[in-house]
């Protein structure tokens, strides 16, 4: 699955952004990369920054790994 | 046929409702043959209804949530729909439901996923916000990309919850996978910090099931991705009952003080709180969320019937 990875500065410019009820919100994911889905490319509520959010690298996603205390 | 010239200029310069309601009297005068008595008695009639509108025909609480949708702008449901979700609202209150809810939200709907949004327990309050993106699809609800997305309910067990608590609790979905994902998090609220881990989840995999209600964690060998419903219901200190869509189960698990779940519940993914912060831990849920709902225990067989009422009929 490919997913929108964020270096730090563009991740301070967008995390947060919010349309009404609608949030942008970036997760870590097992590679500790700041990413996002490529869902938010489409949506209306995030027309506003679209620009920047078609600068973000594509990557494949990396699964955040188990806790331990999950581990059987 | 000829309306007066009075109803004509005051019919004219309305709008919205009142339009509305001045068109529909004009429909009623051309189907009696166009006799008005005089404009001036048009305009009395036309502004007694102005005056005195019609009550609305829906339980009180339904009609705060069409009001609350109101007053932001968001599409509602549609008549049809209205009708059944006010049935849904007084299902529940026969039931005995209702009163025990702290949250309730109906994702499956016609309105817009603006209106999926809304708490129905309590409209100005714990409105779902869409982060990053879930997808809304009419009459179904929402669901996640495998990744970021998700819903969060802006509801803290901790600080926000009246009806629930420690030993008398109910957490409940009507969700619906396509088998595609082997391991997800429907919802859930996970405080991984010691002395006292305690979750509300619901994690389903292809190889186990792992419900929890103010405890930490019990696996069920089971795959139970293919139930819609799912219902934990904790009554005492030492276990849970889970229902599904025909079978039930308890675990024998303690109870923990839920004071630590002091951060909101998410749906699709799991909140998780561990000693670094809260972030989401797994990738959020692509099944399709159609209803969430917490509060204290709740009768799962009314609570289930007036869901499936609904969901059946849309």
């Amino acid at each position: 699955m490919i997913v929108l990875k964020a270096t730090q500065a563009q991740y301070e410019a967008l995390d947060g952004y919010r349309n009404g009820d609608n949030l942008l919100k970036f997760a870590k994911d097992g590679n500790d990369n700041w990413i996002v889905g490529t869902a938010v490319l489409n949506d209306d509520a995030f027309a506003a920054i679209h620009d920047q959010l078609n600068a973000l690298e594509r990557i494949e996603y990396v699964p955040v790994p188990e806790p331990q205390n999950e581990i059987e | 046929m000829a309306l007066g010239l009075g109803i004509v200029v005051y019919w004219a310069t309305q709008s919205g409702p009142a339009a509305a309601i001045i068109s529909a009297f004009k429909s009623r005068v051309i189907a009696d043959g166009g006799t008005v008595e005089s404009p001036s008695c048009a305009k009395s009639d036309v502004k007694f209804l102005l005056d005195n509108p019609a009550p609305s025909t829906y339980d009180a609480d339904y009609q705060a949530v069409l009001d609350r949708s109101t007053a932001l702008g968001y599409t509602a449901p549609s008549p049809a729909q209205q009708t059944l979700q006010n049935t849904l609202v007084t299902d529940l209150k026969t039931a005995g439901v209702w009163d025990k809810l702290d949250v309730f939200y109906v994702f499956a709907t016609d309105g817009d996923s603006n209106f999926a949004t809304l708490n129905w327990k309590a409209p100005s309050s714990h409105q779902v916000t869409k982060v990053s993106s879930p997808t809304f699809t009419a009459d179904s609800g929402f669901s996640g990309d495998g990744s970021t997305a998700y819903l969060d309910t802006n509801f803290s067990i901790a600080n926000d919850a009246t009806n629930y608590t420690q030993n008398n609790a109910s957490a409940f979905t009507y969700f619906v996978s396509d088998l595609s994902q082997t391991d997800f998090v429907a919802y859930g609220a996970r405080n991984d910090v010691d002395p006292n881990k305690v979750r509300n989840q619901l994690r389903m995999r292809s190889t186990d099931y792992r419900p929890a209600i103010n405890d930490d964690r019990p696996i069920i060998a089971a795959d139970y991705r293919s139930n819609n419903w799912h219902h934990q219901k904790r009554t005492t200190s030492t276990g849970f009952t889970t229902f599904l869509d025909s079978t039930s189960f308890t675990n024998t698990i303690s109870s923990k003080d839920i004071s630590d779940l002091d951060f909101s519940m998410r749906l699709l993914t799991l909140h998780f709180k561990t000693t670094g912060g809260t972030s989401n831990l797994f990738a959020s849920a692509e099944g399709t969320m159609k209803v969430f709902g917490l509060g204290e225990a709740l009768d799962n067989t009314d609570l289930k019937d007036a869901i499936d009422t609904y969901i059946s009929a849309l």
